[in-house]
Order: structure tokens, then sequence, then C-alpha cells
């Protein structure tokens, strides 16, 4: 049976008296005088009367109000929460920790977060957040300590977790891993520097040093992995590149270093006192020569394909120069500080005991 | 609140066609059918006085459809099911074969058990498309539903009753 024939029968029978057809007794004049009845009004008065003015007025306004109005309103409301809430998360988006919107962003970046399907993507906002928080912390720098250190922690948490999920994407999509090793890499060195510049003892800001260098160590090896797996010219140009980069940062710590050491010293000779250092001097100059060959055996290695090992160095050097700079860092306090106040005649011998003199460790 | 006789005619008036079949197909008698119609718009008017009304024609259908069960409640009778349905068009089984004779077996009483035997929204669909002759757009207003979902709605109302009126042949 087709459709057509179906409608053809329903068609033929759509009349009939079993179908509602016909029953010409049942009809509107009849059924509309019964309802009339029941309800004590006059059929004909009913049928006969006609709208005024006022009721098609009355039908004007209230089809305009349906139409027109009431969705315009709906229109309206809904613009005003929408400006609100995109508003609101704009506003949550240049806040910092201790702002009353703080928590929005926070919100925000979570449900950005849940919204990533993969660990690549994850790793991506990660690292995104990371720098938004780093920023955060250059914003209330010397505001409420625990503010600063809360937002450091957050920091330190967002890295960790870069490191995380880079592990996983390593895991289980190596392709995958390169690019994103390479986005951290860089991310990672360029957070590592504005941390560096915040540190000033802070203990927060150390740990998170370390975990960006963790992150920082983690995509340097998944890149050397890549490129000892694949041998891609990609791979290698990245490592080159980073390789580069960090040769450049140490020779310019290097070369700080030393012009540190020559201040000192011209400092100490101008006083008299170069005698008295001079063996620490040396052994500062010495080690960072020592550093400075060891940078070169860096570079030789890698031109020699060693990439792995050519690393490894340049974190031994780095290492190394951190000690060298502690100990310039030192010298520097103890040449600057105060010279000890000779003590005055006492005005009160008996309270003399409780007066106190600052001398420095060194004197 | 709604007090306005003219407008209520009209809307009766330009239901009183649908209804009218609906009610005569539910109900046993043509007089039967008149009555429930006067219960229907009595209780359509003191609903559209005393409550806002979105849908004026799903409100008039539903009144139409309690009047109907309240009258085989009333009646002590069973409603026409299924089951009733097919014992009753038995005995064109065996008459003709194929399409043809499909179609000559079907005689109107058979076609209005099957159509009341479907699913309340598919006998309206049936009902008012092909019996009634309303467009897609007009049963769409009495469904509350879009053209596009009113069309996929008859569709599948036609397929069910040709899957009865099938049924109905094979036995």
């Amino acid at each position: 049976m087709t459709d057509k024939e179906l409608v053809k029968l329903l068609k033929k029978y759509k009349d009939t008296p079993e179908l509602g057809g016909g029953a010409s007794d049942f009809n509107w004049e009849n059924s509309w005088s019964k309802v009339c009845t029941e309800l004590g009004w006059d059929a004909q008065h009913v049928s006969q009367r006609h709208f005024s003015l006022f009721d098609y007025a009355q039908f004007a306004g209230h089809e305009l109000s349906r139409t027109i109005l009431q969705p315009a309103a709906v229109t309206f409301v809904a613009l005003v929460l929408l400006m609100g809430g995109w508003t609101a998360t704009v506003n949550a988006s240049f806040s910092v920790p201790g702002d009353m919107l703080y928590p929005v962003k926070l919100a925000t970046e979570r449900v950005r977060l849940t919204m990533a399907s993969t660990a690549q993507a994850r790793a991506e906002l990660h690292v995104e957040f990371a720098g938004r928080r780093l920023k955060e912390i250059s914003e209330i720098k010397g505001s409420d300590a625990t503010l600063v250190n809360m937002a450091v922690s957050n920091f330190n948490n967002q890295m960790n977790l870069v490191n995380k999920e880079l592990s996983d994407v390593k895991n289980e999509n190596p392709d995958a891993a390169l690019a994103l090793a390479v986005m951290v890499g860089q991310k990672a060195n360029e957070y590592e520097a504005t941390l560096g510049q915040n540190q000033e003892g802070n203990q927060e800001v150390a740990s998170a040093l370390e975990s960006v260098v963790a992150a920082d160590t983690n995509a340097l090896d998944t890149i050397v992995t890549s490129h000892e797996n694949t041998g891609a010219s990609e791979s290698g140009e990245m490592l080159q590149q980073n390789f580069q980069n960090k040769y450049r940062l140490l020779r310019g710590r290097i070369a700080l270093s030393l012009g540190r050491l020559q201040v000192v010293e011209g400092v100490l000779e101008d006083d008299g006192q170069l005698n008295v250092y001079l063996a620490q001097i040396r052994s500062a100059r010495e080690q960072i020569l020592d550093v400075d060959q060891a940078l070169r055996l860096a570079m030789d290695t890698l031109a020699d394909g060693g990439y792995r090992s050519a690393f490894d160095i340049l974190k031994r050097i780095d290492l190394d120069l951190r000690l060298s700079e502690n100990q310039i860092t030192e010298l520097e306090i103890t040449i600057t500080a105060p010279v000890p106040v000779e003590p005055t005649e006492p005005a009160n011998p008996v309270n003399n005991s409780f007066e106190e003199v600052v001398v420095p460790e060194s004197f | 609140m709604f007090q306005d006789e003219k407008a209520y005619e009209e809307i009766m008036r330009s239901h009183f066609p649908a209804v009218k079949r609906f009610l005569i197909m539910k109900l046993p008698s043509v007089q039967d059918a008149e009555d429930a119609f006067s219960t229907t718009a009595l209780r359509v008017w003191n609903y559209l006085c005393s409550a806002r009304v979105e849908s004026v024609s799903g409100l008039i259908f539903t009144i139409a459809r309690a009047v109907v069960a309240e009258f085989y409640r009333n009646q002590k009778l069973a409603t026409v099911s299924y089951d009733q349905d097919e014992a009753v068009v038995d005995y064109a089984s065996d008459s003709g074969s194929g399409a043809e004779g499909i179609v000559q077996e079907i005689d109107q009483s058979i076609l209005r058990q099957l159509i009341n035997s479907l699913p309340e929204q598919d006998a309206n669909s049936i009902r008012w498309r092909y019996l009634d002759g309303l467009s897609v757009k007009e049963i769409a207003k009495l469904l509350n539903k879009s053209e596009g979902a009113t069309a996929t709605a008859i569709y599948r109302s036609r397929l069910k009753l040709k899957e009865l009126i099938l049924k109905q042949h094979d036995r």
C-alpha cells in the first residue's frame, strides 16, 4: 500500500458519518445556540455584536505587546545579562589575588580546563595560566606578603601541572609532545628570567623557580629524545636554537660576574683593603673562568651532535655559576656594609653595658 | 481576564469542524457528540474566564478528550481498544489481495477504528490533515509545534496507520 493509496482511502471516507462527516444536524448554528442557552446568552445578540474602535485598539495594543514589546524586553534583559556576564568576565581577567572578582577569573580558567579534551590542550592552558600568575606576582609585589605567596604558590602549581601534562603527552603522543615541549621550554625560560628578578630571598619564589627549571628540563629532554629517535632536522634546529639561547644567557652572566669582580677589586683597592680579599677574589675569578671553559666544551659537544651531553654540561655550568654569583654577592655586601661606629664617652657609666654596637660579622 | 463573548464565538466557530469530527469518531452516536461539544464549549468558556491560556487549540482538544473519557466512564463502557478493533475488523481479513485489495477491504468503520486505535496525537494528525483538510501550518498551531516537526509527525502518523492497515490485511 502506497502513501497515495492511503491518502485516497482517507479522502474517500472523510465525509462518511463514521469518520465524522455528514451529520448535517450537528452543525455550528445549532451547537452554538445550545451553548448560548446554557450560558444564558442571546445567541443572535452575541453574533451580531460588532467590535468597536476601542476593541480594535485594545487588540492592537495586545498584539504590539505580544509581538514587539515582550520579545524586545526579553532581548534587552538577555543582552543586559550577557553584557553583565561579559563585563564581569573581562573585569575578572584583570583582577589580582585579593580582588573580589579574582575567584571569577580562577573559575573561568577551571571551565576552560574542563573543556580541554587532550593533555596537550591542558598543558598549553596551564602554561598560559602560569604566565597569568606570574603577571599577578609582578603586579602585587610589595603588597600583602600572604597574597604574594599565594600567587607564587598558584604559579608553582600551574608549572607542576605543566610538567605533569607534558610527561603524559610524551607517553601518549610523542609527535605532539615535541611542539608542546618547544613551547614549554620557551615559556619556562621567560618565566625563569622574570622569577629571578623577583626572588629576593623568598622561599616560595625559590620553590617556584625549581618547578620552572623542572618543566624546562622535562621539555628539553622531550626535544632531545624526539631528535634522537627521529633525527629530524626540525627538532635539531629547535635544539640548536635552545642551546644558543642558554649559551648566550650564560655567557652574559659570566661577563656580568667578571665585571662585578672588577668593581669589587677597584673599590677595595681604593680603600687599601684589596690584600684582605685578594684570595677570595682570585678564587671566584678562577671559578668563572672554569665555567667559561666548560661553556666552550658544551659548544664543541653540541657541534659533534651530543645534544644530551651538551645540555647536561650547560646545566652544571648554571649551578657552578650560581655558586660564583653568590660568592660575589657576599663580597659586595661585605665591602658595602656600614663602617662600625666608635663608642663615644658614656654619659652614664652605669648604663654603658646595655648599649649595643652593630659590627658586621666579617669584621 | 477573558470576558469577550464575540471572540469566544469566533474561536469556537473556527475549531468546530475539527472538534466535531473528533467527537463523532470517538463517541458512539452523533447525539453523544453534540452533547459532548456543548459540554466542551462550556468548559472552554469557564477556563478562559479563569486563567491565562497560551494555546487555545490545545485547551479545546484537551477538554474535548476529557469529555470523551468522562462519557465512557459514566456509561461504564470501555474505550475502544486496539485489541477490540482487531476483533471487530477480523471479518475482512480474507477478502482481496495486494494493494488494491487492501483499499477495497477497508471500509469506513474499520478505518475509524484503526484511526482511533492510534496514539492520540497520531490520530489527531491524521484527522486534521486528511479528514478535515487542514494545512500543515494550521496543524502546527494546533499541536504547538514548528511546521517542520509537524510535517514529520504527520508522516510518522501515516506510517503507523499504514502499518495497522497492513497488519489488519495480513490477519
